[in-house]
């Protein structure tokens, strides 16, 4: 007797995983379309570039399959398939960096570093007290596409990701130092330009 | 460590207990501190719980078509197999190999050398005109020595 077709929307992400272990493509399309738009979005945060994220994304799924008899279930798929694409975005912007004569980003920490003092920026009630969700959404999507590759990169690998500092050194190649450094001056930026998009809408 | 970096890592739960302390009692003393402690926890909520949002602009199937192609085309990785690990022992091998084998080379250099007293080597040496030959049968060789007179 032939075996019936697994109903794969309704299968949960563990069956599918397993499914595609068995080299069945059609658990895997599933999965694929599960999670593209978690993964599309993770990846524009940090490449900032419709086409980029999209084929980041795609490569991601690519190497999940390849690698899928290396996943134990430890995390969700989700979370696993997310940071293969983050590890796919770092070594893009590598590549990238390294066919830049010179890094901006640098030019503008070393010039820049961390300011000295207390003040953050938030010299108003929060700017974003009040807002609905998709409206703060859009405004901290807005933010991060104003911020440096770098201090974007590790507003997206601590605050999105939850990794650690020394778990962040580790991915970008960088001392625990200037993770803090680069983290502070990241939030400051964000701090005031999410306040300066709060004056935009007012005036 | 500047104290705002430390104000930070103390809101991101990155330091010790003692660290921790100290933080404590510099942001009930510091207004200023207090406030950037504030400001970066609010930072923190807001950011963290609300990630953009963002759907691919590109159909199922558009979108699966090129994976699809190179899942067909491509191989899978299987695992890495298990490295087991070596005895203790097996660490000294490699040095203490090395230095037998060194022994080994040498006693027979040296047995070599005293080709006179060794039977085995077997060698004979003709005296000729302006020269001096050896020659090794066991190791099928012969070396002349040519005198030049030059001094």
């Amino acid at each position: 007797m032939p075996k019936k077709k697994p109903d794969y929307p309704k299968l949960e992400d563990e069956e599918l995983v397993s499914l595609s272990k068995e080299e069945d493509m059609l658990a895997y399309e599933e999965l694929v379309h599960r999670h593209r738009d978690k993964l599309y979005a993770r990846a524009y945060s940090m490449m900032r570039n419709e086409e980029e994220a999209s084929d980041m994304a795609q490569e991601a799924f690519i190497k999940g399959w390849q690698r899928l008899e290396q996943f134990h279930g430890q995390a969700s798929f989700s979370t696993w398939m997310t940071r293969i694409t983050i590890n796919l975005c770092l070594d893009l912007i590598r590549k990238k960096k390294r066919q830049r004569a010179e890094s901006v980003e640098r030019l503008e920490e070393d010039l820049g570093g961390v300011e000295r003092q207390m003040d953050f920026g938030l010299d108003m009630p929060v700017p974003w007290a009040g807002l609905e969700r998709t409206e703060l959404r859009k405004r901290i999507e807005k933010a991060l596409g104003k911020l440096t590759e770098a201090h974007r990169t590790v507003i997206v690998l601590h605050e999105f990701e939850r990794l650690e500092y020394k778990e962040i050194a580790k991915r970008l190649r960088i001392s625990i130092g200037t993770v803090m450094s680069r983290l502070f001056y990241a939030r400051r930026r964000m701090a005031s330009l999410l306040a300066g998009l709060k004056r935009e809408r007012e005036e | 460590m500047e104290p705002e970096i430390k104000i930070q890592a103390y809101v991101d739960g990155e330091l010790s207990v003692r660290e921790r302390s100290k933080v404590e009692a510099l942001l009930e003393k510091d207004p200023e501190a207090r406030a950037l402690c504030d400001a970066l926890m609010a930072m923190q909520e807001v950011v963290t719980g609300n990630e953009p949002v963002m759907n691919l602009p590109e159909s199922r199937e558009f979108f699966w078509s090129k994976i699809e192609r190179e899942l067909t085309a491509g191989e899978r990785i299987t695992e890495a197999p298990k490295q087991t690990a070596a005895p203790w022992w097996m660490k000294f091998l490699v040095p203490f190999g090395a230095a037998f084998c060194l022994l080994a080379v040498l006693s027979v250099s040296t047995q070599k050398g005293n080709t006179t007293v060794s039977p085995e080597l077997a060698v004979t040496e003709v005296e000729t005109s302006g020269g001096f030959t050896v020659y090794a049968p066991e190791e099928n060789m012969t070396i002349v020595w040519v005198d030049t007179g030059v001094n």
